[in-house]
């Protein structure tokens, strides 16, 4: 009898499933990961804050039905990243850790200020600081209303070239990120880390150009007063032989706290993974465009 | 020592880099989309991050992500096959595929093939197909990762198995190797 599920028999299912993702370009969601993962992280503290299960339910509740654009349903709250995230699956015990935590262990709510900007507001004022002919593309689903926070593509006007960009407005180390709009995910609203400030890291650190021998390209951004606050630079992802994606990245330490960050690179979700990287292909914004992007008064009138 | 956050952050940095190409490999396998799989992955590492304490002291932090997104995948089909779209997954060629004039490279027109009969498998057959022969699990493994019986785990890779041989028995014909 043949027996299919014997291992040994199906070796060859295995080969062709290595080969059929062997040459899989694995897309670079880190910057969004980071960027929606703080603002998650902050939404749950709040949602601790404001008085345990009774408001996470509301919450829940509304946001899931506007998100789904069903009616209210009953909320599915699981603590364990890995649970399923279905209510058929998401089971209650949940929802006892997030009773128990005491409310006034955590912030009230996010502070407002400079980088609870609109995401309109944010996308209107990148608009406008972009380089002449480049201008924004399609906007990633995963940002679109989020405060603080845009990405999507840009393109360079006459060609059919989309770069990633995303630009994010990080508060101060201990404020929350601004909240994730609507799209409220309460899997885990038991934080088991309890509430620790946010360190609220720029992606790229503020050092002296000289210091750092991995990028291309690097521009550092002075205070009038020639202190460093910011830095530029623009680096190539990969190896020398497999070149992923050219990035630019700007950082700027506001003064009082937080910082801007902007991210560009030449992969786009709809030309990657399989179109092949050209190494001569640059993103639209140079490290000097981005530097000037970021340290731009704009951010934190 | 307490660790503070920023070095949570750290660690999961590098965590993310060093497990996204298998995550994203698995997703798409999962979701036989570029486009899916991208979604995927993202999901899986925001889910990841938001826990990571709790990601982090398990004994494999990359098979503790693996079933995030294992999990993440049956959940989200669930609900699409209960709501109210029903949005047909349509064959997805990159801008790559269609640059040379003499058509898809071998290697893409391979994947392509082997995306669209995955395709034609249910949700939870073509789980259990990229857990027991791309991920190599156990009958039994396979069957804890998705609150399966084993019997039911071993019908489901037949059935699949079989179909998968008949959908790509004439495009690109599975090789027969001894590995």
């Amino acid at each position: 009898m043949n027996d299919h599920t014997d291992h040994s028999d199906h070796s060859d299912i295995a080969d062709r499933l290595d080969r059929a993702v062997a040459g899989l370009r694995t897309p670079d969601v880190l910057p969004q990961v980071l960027a929606v993962g703080r603002r998650r992280r902050a939404q749950r503290r709040v949602v601790q804050g404001v008085g345990g299960i009774a408001a996470a339910s509301v919450l829940a509740i509304s946001a899931h039905a506007f998100a789904d654009g069903r009616s209210p349903a009953t909320p599915s709250v699981a603590a364990d990243p890995a649970a399923p995230t279905d209510a058929s699956r998401s089971a209650g015990p949940a929802v006892g850790a997030a009773s128990s935590t005491a409310p006034d262990q955590c912030p009230s709510g996010p502070e407002r200020g400079w980088w609870s900007a609109s995401h309109r507001e944010v996308a209107d004022r990148l608009a406008a600081l972009l380089p002449d002919g480049v201008r924004l593309g399609t906007e990633e689903r995963r940002s679109a209303g989020v405060a603080g926070l845009w990405s999507g593509d840009v393109l360079t006007n006459g060609t059919t070239d989309a770069d990633f960009l995303q630009i994010e407005l990080l508060p101060p180390p201990g404020t929350p990120a601004p909240l994730q709009s609507l799209q409220v995910v309460l899997d885990d609203l038991a934080d088991p880390d309890g509430c620790p400030a946010e360190p609220n890291e720029p992606a790229q650190r503020i050092a002296p150009c000289e210091a750092s021998a991995e990028p291309a390209s690097c521009e550092e951004i002075r205070s009038e007063d020639g202190d460093l606050v910011g830095v530029a630079t623009r680096s190539v992802q990969g190896t020398g032989s497999d070149p992923r994606a050219t990035v630019v990245r700007a950082t700027f330490a506001v003064p009082g706290g937080g910082y801007v960050q902007l991210y560009v690179s030449t992969g786009t979700p709809s030309d990657r993974p399989d179109t092949p990287v050209d190494p001569a292909d640059t993103p639209a914004i140079t490290p000097a465009d981005a530097a000037a992007i970021v340290r731009d008064p704009v951010w934190i009138r | 020592m307490r660790r503070s956050r920023a070095d949570g952050d750290e660690d999961f940095t590098v965590f993310a880099t060093q497990a996204s190409d298998r995550l994203y490999r698995s997703a798409y396998l999962l979701t036989t989309s570029h486009a899916a799989a991208e979604d995927l992955l993202q999901t899986t590492l925001v889910k990841a991050f938001s826990g990571w304490r709790r990601v982090r002291a398990t004994d494999d932090p990359v098979a503790y992500a693996h079933r995030i997104l294992l999990n993440t995948f049956l959940s989200e089909r669930r609900l699409r096959r209960s709501g109210e779209l029903a949005v047909a997954d349509l064959p997805e060629i990159g801008p790559a595929d269609a640059v040379s004039g003499s058509g898809l490279s071998e290697e893409v027109a391979e994947r392509l093939a082997l995306a669209e009969a995955l395709r034609q498998l249910s949700a939870l057959d073509r789980a259990v197909v990229v857990l027991r022969f791309w991920h190599d699990h156990s009958v039994a493994v396979t069957a804890a990762e998705l609150d399966l019986t084993e019997a039911a785990v071993k019908n489901r890779t037949s059935r699949a198995l079989s179909r998968l041989r008949d959908l790509l028995a004439d495009d690109h014909p599975i090789p027969r190797s001894t590995r």
